[in-house]
């Protein structure tokens, strides 16, 4: 009893085992994770994925099959949307267009029984910090995007919900606006310190705006954890790919002394036996490596390091920091490589046989 | 005038009478025969009302209490149509508007069907239903409502009930083109701000969808000021509609004149129901403007 | 709370929905009752009432009457409610919008009102008591039903169908009867169907206009239905709700041609 107190003290909202049936399809299968107090998420995946299930689970528009929703420690799973306290940006914003953005913003400091004065100043606060002070009078159809998307947040934020949702917040902008709303977004709810449930399918939008990433694949919770960890830990060949640029290379799974070998045509990658990531994979038939390409080094094919593959350059690209090589192994597979290593690279054609070379701390290594 | 291919065009318009747009031409058929059969007719009547320029018929309507009650009970009946209509057509239009495909199928089917047969049979058919021994006093006394037929026919309430039934797909279609365009999402918005269900309706749905009510609520109005043939069947005598009093001077008291008169009040009741239509859209168009204060 | 909100909703909704459809339902049935009187629910059944019906030779006349009515009010209404429809779309004149405004008044002036003033007028015409009159009459309720069907498969053509047409060297007749004309007809059809049944189902100016001789199916009805209520009322609804059916069915099919 007193652990489990402990344990949500710092937690914002908790899923435990949250599942969603829409007949026998299951949208949402056994989700569950921690939200702490005053930090961004994001729910990442594809469409489909469950991300929007479980945002919509957490705001209260459908009810989870199976599983408890709490917040602040206090079981929510029944409890309709008006009375869980959370602040809600939409993805068309769905501002009433009947009422001025002060109006909308007046709207949930209305449902709770603030009279007008106290919410017209609160209101013009909010303007204030999202920058729309001298809009207060205007139809949300005089305004654009990035400003209604504005509004949509000031509503939202207005009356210091315990949790505030964001549905695809850049789905409805054109790509100039994206970057600079990102950011922008990410200091205004720092700024008033609202802990923040975000849902896109933009993996760069996911990385510049969270403090962690929930990622989801077919309905479930794939790994949830910081920026930094998804990209140096993945744990399935999933989340490398989603996670920045990877090279999947498939391969056989040997032991080597005190060493773990997986093998590939023209390629090996060695782990010491002791090593965390060995153990994983140490009863598995097959592996898979993750290499991103900017930790393999361009060598001279057949220079025997231990950690090494060799194939043949099909695309050399100079992009003025960085070269770009796309190199065909000889199971017909490719891999992405950058590099700045001038010097080496310079002289190589495609068509060139090549060597890349890492060590054992450049890779990701899951069982397959 | 030699015609080659390229100039077809030009020689087109190069006729005396071709110098008229070929629109004249489409057009003039419908006006002319609208002019002689639609609007003279309408003119004639005014010209009949007014005896050399006199206005007595006019006075005699406005100062007789017959008159005036007949013109007082069909406001009085077409305002209490109206609303009966408006409410029973809010909800239907909201389950078509935001239904399932296989609701708005039902719902249509049900709307449309009443609304291909004609208003004479439907009267006809309410008359059978409405009668002591009809299917409405069998189900209620079955039901332990009543132990003796009630009189439906030949009382206002067979009226409204008849009109409502005629009115309600003429009120019902404008409702949903105006719902159809609501987004329910502003709903999930609402409660999400911390609004119940009916806060929710009351602040953002129905005032949305009050465009719709008002265009509803008007052309239901103005269709039921002009009924003859449902009250002539379903109502007594005593309680009639304008309608019935017009005809009742053509067919019965021959005062073509005093009739005529009628007609054109019964008219410009109409028109000025539709300018009303017009002034409510305004008004709300107004209404959305200076709402700018909190 | 939430449950009992949805529940009273859907009661009043599929209420409604009866209180639509019973009037319409009920009359197909009672036309087969073997009693003098209409009943509902039906006893027995019995063809009877439709033998009657159609052996008599006022409803016989009355039919024909209708028949040929309609018929001349859909033709006239469809040719002159087409050719403003067309002038509507392509043109752009003087005074089109008071013109739009005439065409489609009829469809919201009070019938009675048009009832009482077609009668003064055609009496001095010498047209009441005829069909000719009938027909006039007809063809101004149906012309405006005729001009938005036209309208609104106008609007769904290419409007630079036209201009190719005459650009290739055709001249206006030979575009309008080879690409106009067909494109709009699925329209043209169902406004036709529309002004057919507006004047099959209609009684009131027929009241004014007919006499014995030229008198409709709906003045038959109605004469019914305020004397004696027979089962062969019933029966003659059937027919024509049947072909009002009909009618839907052949517009609808027209419509669907259209997309």
């Amino acid at each position: 009893m007193n652990a489990a107190l402990q344990n949500t003290a710092g937690t914002a909202m908790k899923l435990e085992g949250v599942s969603k049936l829409y007949g026998s399809v299951k949208a949402l299968d056994n989700v569950s994770f921690e939200l702490r107090k005053g930090e961004f998420l994001t729910m990442l995946g594809p469409s489909g994925s469950g991300k929007t299930t479980s945002l919509r689970a957490i705001a209260g528009f459908i009810q989870p099959s199976a599983g408890r929703l709490l917040i602040d420690g206090r079981d929510m799973t029944a409890v309709p949307p008006q009375k869980r306290n959370i602040g809600m940006m939409f993805q068309d914003y769905a501002l009433f267009p009947h009422m001025t953005v002060l109006e909308n913003i007046g709207y949930p400091l209305e449902t709770r029984g603030i009279k007008r004065a106290e919410r017209e100043k609160r209101g013009m606060e909010m303007l204030e910090i999202v920058g729309l002070a001298h809009c207060a009078k205007r139809y949300p159809k005089e305004m654009s995007g990035g400003q209604q998307q504005r509004v949509a947040l000031a509503r939202a934020l207005v009356f210091k919900p315990d949790i505030v949702l964001l549905d695809e917040p850049m789905a409805a902008l054109d790509k100039k606006l994206r970057g600079q709303m990102q950011i922008e977004i990410m200091h205004i709810t720092r700024q008033v310190g609202a802990t923040v449930v975000s849902v896109t399918h933009d993996q760069e939008e996911a990385l510049v705006m969270s403090d962690r990433i929930a990622i989801f694949k077919d309905g479930r919770l794939e790994q949830i954890g910081t920026p930094h960890e998804l990209y140096l830990q993945p744990r399935s060949e999933f989340v490398a790919d989603f996670i920045g640029e990877a090279n999947l290379l498939r391969g056989v799974v040997h032991p080597a002394g005190d060493e773990i070998v997986v093998e590939g045509d023209g390629w090996k990658a060695n782990l010491p036996k002791d090593d965390p990531r060995s153990v994983s994979i140490a009863t598995a038939q097959k592996a898979c490596v993750v290499l991103r390409p900017e930790r393999i080094h361009a060598v001279p094919a057949g220079s025997g390091a231990p950690n090494e593959g060799v194939g043949v350059i099909e695309d050399k690209i100079y992009l003025g920091v960085e070269y770009r090589l796309v190199v065909r192994m000889n199971d017909g597979g490719k891999v992405n490589l950058r590099s700045r290593d001038v010097a080496t690279i310079a002289g190589m054609q495609a068509g060139d046989r090549i060597g890349m070379a890492w060590t054992a701390d450049d890779i990701v290594v899951i069982g397959a | 005038m030699t015609v080659s291919t390229n100039d077809r065009r030009e020689s087109v318009t190069a006729g005396p009478l071709s110098r008229v747009s070929p629109a004249f031409w489409l057009i003039a058929p419908s006006v002319l025969f609208l002019a002689l059969f639609f609007l003279f007719p309408l003119l004639k009547l005014v010209a009949i009302s007014l005896p050399g320029g006199s206005m007595e018929y006019y006075d005699q309507i406005f100062t007789t209490p017959v008159f005036l009650r007949v013109i007082g009970e069909t406001f009085r009946v077409s305002l209490i149509v109206t609303a009966v209509t408006v409410a029973i057509a809010y909800p239907y239009a909201y389950a078509m508007a935001h239904g399932s495909r296989a609701t708005l199928l039902v719902l249509t089917v049900a709307l449309l069907i009443p609304f291909w047969v004609s208003l004479l049979l439907r009267s006809f058919s309410w008359i059978v239903l409405l009668q002591n021994t009809g299917l409405i006093n069998d189900f209620l006394i079955a039901a332990g409502l009543i132990d003796r037929p009630v009189r439906l026919i030949r009382t206002p309430l067979g009226v409204i009930i008849g009109m409502v039934h005629i009115l309600l797909p003429y009120a019902v279609l404008p409702l949903y083109t105006v719902m159809k365009k609501i987004d329910l999402r502003l709903m999930e918005a609402s409660s999400i701000c911390g609004a119940s269900w009916l806060r929710g309706f009351a602040r953002i749905y129905f005032p949305m969808s009050l465009p719709g009510v008002a265009a509803s609520a008007i052309l239901a109005f103005t269709l039921a000021l002009g009924f003859y043939i449902t009250p002539a069947l379903l109502g007594s005598p005593r309680d009639m509609m304008i309608a019935q009093m017009i005809a009742g001077q053509f067919n019965e008291q021959l005062n073509f004149g005093l009739g005529a008169a009628l007609a054109v009040v019964l008219m410009v009741l109409t028109a000025m129901a539709f300018g009303l239509f017009g002034a409510a859209r305004t008004a709300l168009q107004m209404r959305g403007r200076r709402k700018g204060e909190i | 709370m939430n449950t009992l909100r949805r529940i009273l909703f859907w009661l009043v909704v599929g209420l409604t929905a009866v209180f639509l459809l019973l009037p319409t339902l009920i009359i197909v049935p009672m036309s087969f009752t073997t009693t003098q009187t209409l009943e509902f629910p039906p006893v027995g059944f019995t063809l009877e009432w439709y033998g009657k019906v159609l052996g008599a030779s006022d409803w016989q006349a009355a039919l024909f009457n209708s028949l040929v009515v309609a018929f001349a009010a859909a033709i006239l209404a469809t040719v002159i409610g087409t050719a403003a429809a067309l002038a509507l779309h392509a043109y752009n004149f003087l005074g089109k919008t008071v013109v739009m405004g005439l065409l489609l008044s009829p469809m919201v002036t009070p019938v009675i009102v048009l009832a009482v003033g077609m009668y003064m007028v055609f009496s001095g015409w010498g047209l009441v008591a005829t069909r000719a009159g009938l027909v006039f009459a007809h063809t101004v309720l149906a012309i405006p039903f005729v001009v938005v069907s036209v309208l609104a498969s106008s609007r769904m053509v290419n409007p630079s169908l036209a201009p190719a047409s005459l650009g290739l060297g055709a001249s206006r007749w030979f575009t309008f009867r080879r690409v106009t004309l067909p494109l709009i007809m699925p329209g043209v059809l169902s406004g036709a169907v529309f002004a057919f049944i507006t004047s099959w189902d209609e009684v009131v100016i027929a009241l004014f206009l007919a006499d014995a001789q030229t008198r409709t199916v709906p003045i038959m009805i109605w004469n019914q239905v305020r004397t004696n209520l027979d089962p062969a009322t019933a029966a003659v609804a059937a027919i024509l709700i049947v072909l009002s059916a009909l009618g839907v069915l052949l517009s609808h099919k027209f419509r669907e041609a259209r997309s």
